[in-house]
């Protein structure tokens, strides 16, 4: 599903919200007409639908997953590449700097063994080779961070991102291979997100990756396992004016099943009806699943004391139709995102314990949570 | 009653303050006056220093601004840096370098402000780190939605958007849009070269540093419309650099290796030493020029204190008589002098900051003429001018009071009540005071020469105080012998009124030798001043005669005063140099450069006039013999240098010049110095061929066009405006008009001089007012006796204007010798040191009639009010004081 971190709120005064804005809201200058929409009966082909599709005003590859070390240590991670169309083509201009793509990254570490959280994003126009993502082969970076398929039939996704946070250096260097085949979300190959034509996405994923590489925290590294999960997604315009945020999640359970589940919560209070998800077998069997199959229902909120925003952090999840109930809590409580270099938006996103029940057998797991439209972005610059 | 000490010790400073009191009181215009005088001197000094600072304190707030949070910044050379430098640091990164921006600036005109904008490219999101801009930050005026069709009908969120898309996008400062009543939406068309850019506002930047950029007029573009409208895509004018501060030597270093070799490594606050150190010899000279009004402000005061001496005499002695001690007269009139310093001072200080708002002007234009670009619109007051300037005016005041109060405290109790001791004092003091002139001229001398004033700046200040004070300190022995002479003359010519004046003149010595002493050191600034100027006039109508010698000159519209970016479009300069009309042309490139901090010019030019002698540049030495020289010149194996680039730079004809050119340093032989007068950088002439081989830069600035002998000019310029004028914007200037606009360039250099001079005319005509009110005073008992003897008053009249005349007259005969001792070293010393000029020395008659005009004038003019005072004093009541 769209895991923008995108806070819609009201005509923000900073540039970097617009940007966020612009991801699922429309591109600039009226001109999303000329983006092409996400509409039903899209043909998927791989591996080029990995690469980008500058048809589409946004996209974005992300990947979360829980990693270990060696010595027990446990990391969360998530890193997202964002492309933003500025327009649809970029005519009589002679500067390189010219654009018609921005690039954004987000990068975030949960140390769940130490209880702290990292993370750092950055910008950059797709011009002069600083940043891009190539439409002939699965190949997206921002400066130095990079995200390359390759292999053979390009299953082997390699990822290489770097930050400094808290006066800390970090970084991940991963190399993921499919653990299943890849599962296309929604119905006729688009994942509608509110009501009307081409408020949408193309939207697949790779819901579990074994992953291996190095974690490097300050001066230590580690050689870590894991798995990961990897979602694709674009579409233009995908948005309803009015949707106010959504809550994302996406839970791997230990049987070899994989939940994603995504409510648009909307300014009025409610949820939007096109709030979906999709539940995907062991044999790699989906089932699309709509509102009414599931229930999401928060226990507890967790109060940022940097953007004083109230996150839900704590919740019951239940699929009646299948009998599952699972309860999902963060591994830790702080993993608020302010993307100060990027988006300027401030949202939730972090790594999740699951335990539960279907029937008498008990269920656990791992999983990610992003929560956004909590928080008014703060301190947003340029 | 007990005798008690301290009760009559302060009962006498009660009622010498009381007298001080009720005499200041009385004469409340004398004290004025006084006052003003130290005013207006201390007014000019602070306002010249506020402008000063103020330049300064803007240029390093504008730096501030633009370099944001850099510690390092890589600076492109003339052609600037490729973008592949940039692109190459962020794809290859170095953990010690935090962050880099890379930034496209220039400044340009806008026609329809009507003035220069820093523009400055930027890429926004390499800027966070850097800079807070906030673009976008702004929401548009709600009008803006009500326009119609204008862009800035757009939302407010998509402000960043259309500044990051769009190609003819802005942002601009709140200060540039509150001075130029600029909305969101509104035009602004810049020059670039020859082309007319129109771009639209988008955004307003909230940010205070955007005000502070370039004195607020600050325009930003992302940096692809910068690239683009500059035509200057693939190159970058410097990258900002975060690094870490530990490590920042060997990045330098390291930056270095891969680096064009023009361009420069250095700290952002190294440009503000740089600037600084650039611009301390011109504020230099302005300190000077402005002390000058403080100089003769001094007169002023000693004069006031003088008067109230002699209006007081009677007082004085009779409190001399009364036991009064020495110290405590002495003291009595030294705290006079103190209140009178202070309070001028005070009044000095607040009118020289009101009076900085249009010297701050005239110093930044002149500077963004001569040197640098800069905006100064807020003035900056330098913290120890608060104190300083109120405790120099004081404590100049009670040395300037030191003389007549050490006469007025040491005069027995009976002289004093006599009038004429004074005099005889000043003529006792004559020759000592001549001695000590002769020393001060001989001092004078003695600086001028070359192995001191080849040193030290301060030498040639020093040499034209020392002949001021020279001069003044010769007067009143000049003025004895004159009144002797004069006495003679003028009783043969006016009788008995003649030999009065003449004789008045030599007993009133302390007086008069003084306000001669005040008339001269104007009027000898003046000629000075007025003989320089003229010569330089002269010698530039001389050198522009010769080197402006084509019939039309074809520039881009800002001529070659703004920097011309891509310069002439193609087109122009292939039909300009083809048309049939044409005889032959010259081609120009310019490009700035900086030996030592010193900046230069390089003018890449064929210079085809200097070989057929139609361009008749005079060399103040050659390798070869002018012929050949100029021959060399034409094969391209030499470079030419100006004089002004020989004298601050310390190159000769026959050395090597190494430039660090885009392709390395590059060692040129210097085959001759040229006299050039262009009030500009340091000018070198540089074979084209040879700027290209090495710069890689094919642009034109300029042509210079010499036309058939048959075909007219004004026509050629018709045809070529109806060509391109609808494309471009050229300028296009017959020989005429470049000559003329030469001048105009020369006389807005001189602007600031112009009116210090004024200033200092002002000052010391307050003063001959002053002292001519003392001169008739002290004598108010010898004219009530020629009155009782039957003086008419027409007589009296009569006498007291040729007095008048005389002083007029002996004050420019002196004037005329000092003031053409400090043209000579304004020319020959000052002048060559600061600008590196030859002046060939041209003495207008003019200047020296004017000047004695001027002189009788002041004498007479001021002599109105004190003559008619003279006249109608009560007779009675005057001589009844004896």
């Amino acid at each position: 599903m769209s895991r923008a971190a995108l806070a819609p709120q009201p005509i923000q005064t900073t540039v970097l919200v617009c940007i966020g804005l612009f991801l699922l809201w429309g591109s600039p200058q009226g001109q999303a007409a000329s983006f092409r929409p996400a509409l039903p009966g899209y043909q998927y082909h791989f591996p080029r639908d990995h690469t980008a599709h500058p048809e589409y005003a946004t996209e974005w590859w992300y990947y979360t997953g829980h990693l270990q070390a060696a010595n027990g240590k446990r990391f969360g991670y998530e890193l997202t590449f964002f492309r933003i169309g500025l327009m649809p083509s970029l005519a009589g201009r002679t500067s390189k700097w010219a654009t018609r793509d921005i690039m954004l990254g987000h990068l975030a570490l949960t140390d769940e063994t130490g209880n702290q959280f990292y993370f750092v994003d950055r910008a950059s126009r797709a011009a002069l080779g600083l940043a891009g993502a190539e439409t002939a082969m699965p190949h997206i970076w921002i400066n130095g961070w990079s995200l390359r398929f390759g292999g053979h039939n390009s299953s082997a996704q390699t990822l290489r991102a770097t930050g400094k946070s808290h006066d800390i250096e970090f970084a991940i260097n991963l190399v993921q291979h499919p653990a299943k085949p890849l599962v296309i979300h929604g119905e006729k190959g688009v994942s509608q997100k509110s009501a009307g034509v081409g408020r949408a996405s193309h939207y697949y994923s790779f819901t579990r990756l074994t992953t291996q590489g190095t974690v490097r925290l300050g001066d230590q590294h580690f050689a870590v396992t894991g798995q990961s999960w990897f979602d694709h997604e674009f579409g233009s315009n995908q948005l309803g004016k009015d949707q106010a945020g959504w809550d994302w999640f996406g839970v791997q359970l230990d049987d070899g099943r994989e939940i994603m589940l995504y409510h648009m919560r909307l300014r009025s209070g409610g949820t939007d009806p096109y709030s979906s998800g999709t539940l995907v077998e062991r044999n790699g069997k989906t089932h699309h699943l709509r509102l009414q199959d599931f229930r999401i229902e928060p226990l507890n909120t967790w109060r940022s004391p940097v953007s004083h925003a109230s996150y839900p952090a704590h919740w019951r999840v239940t699929l009646p139709r299948e009998g599952i109930n699972l309860d999902i809590m963060p591994t830790i409580a702080n993993q608020e995102l302010a993307t100060q270099h990027s988006t300027g938006v401030t949202y939730w996103e972090g790594s999740v314990r699951v335990t539960g029940t279907q029937g008498s057998r008990s269920l656990h797991g791992m999983g990610y949570v992003e929560l956004t439209g909590y928080a008014g972005a703060f301190n947003s610059t340029f | 009653m007990k005798f008690n000490y301290a009760t009559l010790k302060s009962s006498v400073r009660y009622l010498l303050a009381f007298l001080s009191l009720r005499y200041w009181l009385r004469h409340r215009g004398a004290f004025f006056l006084a006052t003003l005088g130290v005013a207006l001197g201390l007014a000019v000094f602070v306002s010249v220093q506020v402008a000063n600072h103020s330049v300064l304190a803007s240029f390093a707030a504008s730096l501030d601004a633009i370099s944001g949070k850099a510690n390092l910044q890589i600076i492109g050379g003339a052609s600037g840096l490729p973008e592949e430098v940039y692109t190459r640091l962020k794809l290859t990164p170095d953990a010690r370098i935090k962050a880099a921006a890379p930034v496209v600036s220039r400044t340009l005109y806008s026609p329809t402000l009507q003035t220069s904008i820093l523009i400055m490219g930027v890429d926004p999101f390499a800027e966070i780190d850097f800079r807070d801009w906030e673009i976008g930050g702004e929401s548009p005026p709600p009008q803006a939605s009500t326009r119609g069709t204008t862009p800035s009908d757009q939302n407010a969120q998509s402000a960043f958007l259309q500044f990051l898309t769009g190609p003819h996008t802005t942002a601009i400062s709140q200060a540039m849009a509150n001075r130029y009543h600029l909305s969101i939406g509104s035009p602004l068309q810049l020059y670039v070269g020859a082309e007319r850019k129109n771009f639209y506002v988008v955004a307003i930047l909230p940010n205070e540093s955007s005000n502070e950029a370039f004195g607020g007029d600050f325009t930003l573009l992302d940096i692809a419309t910068a690239q683009e409208a500059l035509a200057q895509s693939g190159r970058l004018s410097q990258i900002d650099l975060i690094v870490d501060e530990v490590q920042l030597d060997a990045v330098k270093a390291a930056l270095r290796k891969n680096l064009p070799a023009d361009a420069i490594v250095q700290r952002p606050a190294q440009r503000g030493a740089d600037v600084s150190a650039m611009l301390a010899a011109f504020q230099l000279n302005l300190s000077a020029l402005s002390c000058i009004a403080i100089f003769v402000g001094a007169f002023l005061i000693y004069n006031s204190i003088a008067i109230a001496v002699v209006r007081r005499r009677a007082e004085v002695g009779i409190l001399r008589s009364f036991g009064t001690g020495q110290s405590q007269l002495m003291r009595l009139f030294l705290v006079e002098a103190a209140v009178i310093g202070l309070v001028g001072s005070i009044v000095g200080m607040l009118l020289g900051i009101a009076l900085a708002h249009f010297t701050l002007q005239a110093v930044s234009t002149t500077i963004s003429a001569l040197y640098i670009a800069v905006k100064a619109k807020s003035l900056s007051v330098p913290l120890w001018l608060w104190w300083g300037a109120p405790l120099g005016g004081t404590v100049l005041s009670i040395l300037s009071a030191l003389p007549a109060a050490h006469e007025a405290a040491n005069t027995p109790p009976r002289a004093a009540m006599l009038r004429v001791t004074l005099h005889q004092a000043t003529e006792r003091f004559a020759y000592p005071m001549a001695m000590a002139g002769v020393v001060s001229l001989s001092l004078a001398f003695v600086l001028c020469q070359p192995f001191i004033s080849g040193r030290t700046v301060f030498a040639g200040f020093a040499a034209a105080f020392l002949t001021l004070s020279g001069f003044a300190l010769l007067t009143p022995v000049l003025t004895l012998w004159g009144s002797r002479v004069a006495q003679v003359g003028a009783g043969a010519t006016f009788g008995i009124e003649g030999t009065l004046a003449g004789s008045y003149l030599r007993r009133a010595l302390n007086r008069s030798s003084l306000v001669i002493a005040a008339l001269m050191v104007s009027l000898a600034m003046l000629i000075g001043l007025s003989v320089m100027v003229g010569s330089f006039r002269a010698t530039v109508a001389a050198w522009v005669g010769g080197s402006i010698s084509a019939d039309l000159y074809v520039a881009p519209a800002r001529g070659f005063a703004e920097d011309p970016g891509p310069g002439l479009p193609r087109e122009v300069v292939q039909y300009v140099t083809t048309m049939p009309s044409a005889r032959f042309c010259d081609t120009l490139r310019g490009a700035d450069a900086e030996i030592n901090h010193q900046p230069i010019y390089i003018a890449a030019n064929v210079l085809p006039g200097l070989v057929n002698g139609e361009r008749k540049t005079r060399f103040l030495e050659t390798l070869y013999g002018d012929a050949l020289t100029k021959r060399a010149y034409a094969q391209s194996k030499i470079i030419l240098v100006s004089e002004r680039f020989k004298n601050l730079l310390g190159y000769r004809s026959g050395q090597t010049l190494t430039l660090t050119t885009p392709s390395g340093p590059i060692a040129f032989l210097i085959g001759g110095v040229f006299y050039d007068y262009t009030p500009n950088e340091c000018l070198l002439y540089m074979p084209q061929t040879l700027y290209r081989k090495y710069w890689h830069d094919y642009g034109i600035d300029g042509i210079a066009v010499y036309l058939k002998h048959d075909v007219s000019t004004d026509e050629v310029k018709r045809e070529l405006e109806q060509r391109f004028g609808a494309k471009y914007q050229l300028t296009l200037l017959p020989n005429r008009e470049i000559r003329a606009s030469v001048f105009k360039t020369f006389d807005q250099t001189f602007a600031v001089t112009y009116a210090l001079q004024l200033i200092a005319i002002i000052v010391a005509a307050i003063g001959i007012f002053d002292t001519l009110i003392a001169l008739l005073l002290e004598r108010s008992r010898e004219l009530a006796t020629l009155r009782a003897l039957g003086a008419s008053p027409w007589q009296i009249n009569k006498m007291t204007y040729i007095e008048f005349v005389l002083i007029g007259i002996f004050a420019w005969t002196i004037g005329v010798a000092a003031g053409l001792c400090l043209a000579w070293e304004l020319i020959y010393v000052i002048n060559r040191q600061f600008f590196g000029w030859t002046i060939q020395w041209t003495l207008q008659p003019d200047v020296l009639f004017r000047a004695l005009v001027l002189a009788l004038l002041a004498a007479i003019g001021a002599g109105v009010f004190p003559a008619r005072n003279a006249t109608r004093r009560n007779i009675a009541a005057t001589l009844q004081v004896e």
